[in-house]
């Protein structure tokens, strides 16, 4: 199959946006990709380094499980910068493009970082071995998450694997079924961790 | 000092540790959405700000007010990013300390870009010295901080602590055994990144190559910094291992190839770049595993640096061609001999 914005490469990159019920579709080489903001800077797509690791597995999922919610019309009230700016160069305009693009923006850094939340010198405190001084959340927090790989996760780093070597391949239709089970069982574990996140939010208010 | 000056960085394997910190002001959109009225705003308020707060004296480099040649020298330098000399500079400063350990690009990607370089494997102390900037910037303006996001920066891969920390490593040994390879699917195993620092594609040029922290989100400055430090370490140490094995098996002939580019290096009445780089990394080798002599007290890091075009350019402003610049630099060479 070849890339359908550039005609010339083989698509290697299936990305689906979903949208008040219709869906886009996008077959596109790693060249289109990159430029459409669908992907990272940097060579990582040169490496074959993909398998079962918890960080390149969760890259792959970014533009393949994930379903940015896409309206055209948000705009940052405060830079100018819009989605679809902010999709095709991949650079926020400002320190508020990250709440007003929120809902967009927090899925693909969590596949970049993990589900994490800072660690390390702040502005007010210089320690940068991410003793929490004056935050509210706890390192264990973090620790347990990154050491105990729960059966889902296991399943999650499987499945990607197999995407990766169906994409590979070629074989389109063994990898849009893995794709949909991956994204089943990251939608269940997005709902896990919002009303985990949401139970912490209350436990710590000051 | 300039980093490439000390000896460390001439002595072994590892050149030079980088840090980068990227930081932007809470007051203005980031430096590709903001005015040119900010820009000059975010400069003044950088230059105010240390000029009060520091107790060392900074100075200040108008990008737009320099040659596109001085602008190569920064760039050869490692001091200033090729995206910080692209186009037009106006708006864009460079801030640098008269020990040209520490330098901030303002108006790069970010508002600020605060980098330490020191020579061989010293990340934490380039960490320091770099952070040490930034809490004075801290002290004079409002940093954009978020408690989940941690320092926010334009591109999202760089939120969290808005570190990137980077090695220089000359592999020679592990290159021509055909393990880089399998170093950089190794190193991207474990959240690290290879990049060969000269050249394009799989073959870097004089063997250079640069290893660096990818995740920034969720892990400390510390934790990143020691995860860097302990596989540079154990990268070291294979190359070191893959060194004798080539000098144990490979007997006369690689001394006999170390010391044929050795012969060209020294003797030579011009040279290209490209052909400094291989001659320059056998010679290296040569030196470190005991090929070669009589060249103990030269430091390799500093030729390195100083037979790059736009430094010969620099010196000798009338060898504007890239014939006569390869005959300035093999003159340079046989200088570093004398
Ligand atoms: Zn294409
Ligand atoms: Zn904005």
């Amino acid at each position: 199959m070849l890339c359908e914005a550039c005609g010339k490469n083989q698509a290697t990159f299936f990305y689906k946006q979903t949208k008040n019920g219709y869906t886009i579709e996008k077959n596109l080489c790693s060249e289109c990709a990159k430029k459409q903001g669908l992907s990272l800077p940097g060579n990582l797509f040169d490496f074959s380094g993909f398998g079962g690791d918890d960080f390149f597995g969760g890259l792959l999922g970014s533009f393949v499980g994930n379903e940015p919610r896409i309206t055209a019309s948000e705009t940052c009230p405060r830079c100018g910068m819009t989605l679809g700016e902010l999709l095709h160069g991949g650079r926020v305009g400002c320190s508020e493009c990250y709440n007003i693009f929120k809902d967009s923006l927090m899925p693909t850094i969590t596949k970049i970082h993990g589900n994490v939340v800072h660690c390390g010198k702040t502005p007010q405190n210089r320690d940068i071995s991410g003793q929490y001084v004056h935050d509210t959340v706890k390192p264990e927090d973090s620790r347990e998450e990154k050491q105990e790989k729960s059966e889902s996760e296991l399943k999650l780093d499987k499945l990607k694997r197999l995407l990766r070597e169906a994409i590979d391949k070629q074989e389109y239709e063994d990898a849009a079924k893995y794709r949909d089970e991956i994204r089943a069982i990251e939608k269940q574990q997005e709902s896990k961790q919002e009303s985990e996140d949401n139970k912490k939010d209350g436990g710590d208010a000051e | 000092m300039k980093w490439y000056c000390d000896r460390k960085s001439s002595d072994g394997v590892v050149l030079s540790s980088r840090v980068r910190l990227a930081r932007n002001l809470a007051d203005f959109p980031y430096p590709r959405k903001c005015s040119e009225a900010d820009k000059e705003k975010i400069c003044e308020t950088v230059k105010s700000t240390l000029q009060k707060l520091a107790c060392e004296r900074f100075n200040y480099i108008n990008m737009n007010e320099l040659s596109s040649a001085e602008r190569s020298v920064l760039l050869e330098d490692h001091l200033i990013s090729p995206e910080f000399c692209e186009g037009d500079c106006a708006g864009r400063m460079l801030v640098t300390d008269e020990q040209s350990t520490v330098s901030i690009m303002v108006n790069e990607e970010d508002h600020l870009r605060i980098q330490s370089i020191m020579p061989g494997l010293d990340i934490l102390n380039a960490y320091e010295r770099a952070s040490s900037v930034d809490d004075i910037i801290a002290g004079g303006a409002k940093e954009a901080f978020d408690k989940k996001l941690g320092y926010l920066t334009s591109c999202p891969t760089n939120l969290g602590t808005g570190m990137r920390a980077s090695v220089m490593l000359h592999l020679p040994a592990l290159t021509s055994c055909g393990q880089i390879k399998a170093l950089v699917n190794l190193m991207t195993k474990i959240g690290l990144t290879v990049r060969g620092l000269y050249g394009e594609g799989s073959d870097a040029d004089g063997c250079l190559y640069q290893i660096s922290n990818q995740i920034t989100l969720g892990v400390s400055e510390r934790d990143a910094i020691d995860k860097l430090t302990n596989a540079v370490k154990q990268v070291v140490e294979r190359e070191r291992q893959m060194r004798e094995t080539l000098l144990s098996g490979g007997g006369l002939d690689f001394e006999d190839s170390i010391c044929r580019s050795y012969g060209i290096l020294r003797y030579a009445k011009k040279i290209s770049s490209k052909e400094f780089l291989k001659l320059w990394s056998d010679v290296k080798f040569g030196v470190e595993s005991g090929v070669i002599k009589d060249m103990q007290n030269i430091n390799l890091t500093r030729l390195l640096i100083e037979v790059m075009p736009a430094h010969i350019m620099q010196k000798y402003p009338e060898s504007s061609g890239p014939a006569q610049r390869d005959t300035k630099r093999a003159e340079i060479i046989k200088s570093y001999f004398i």
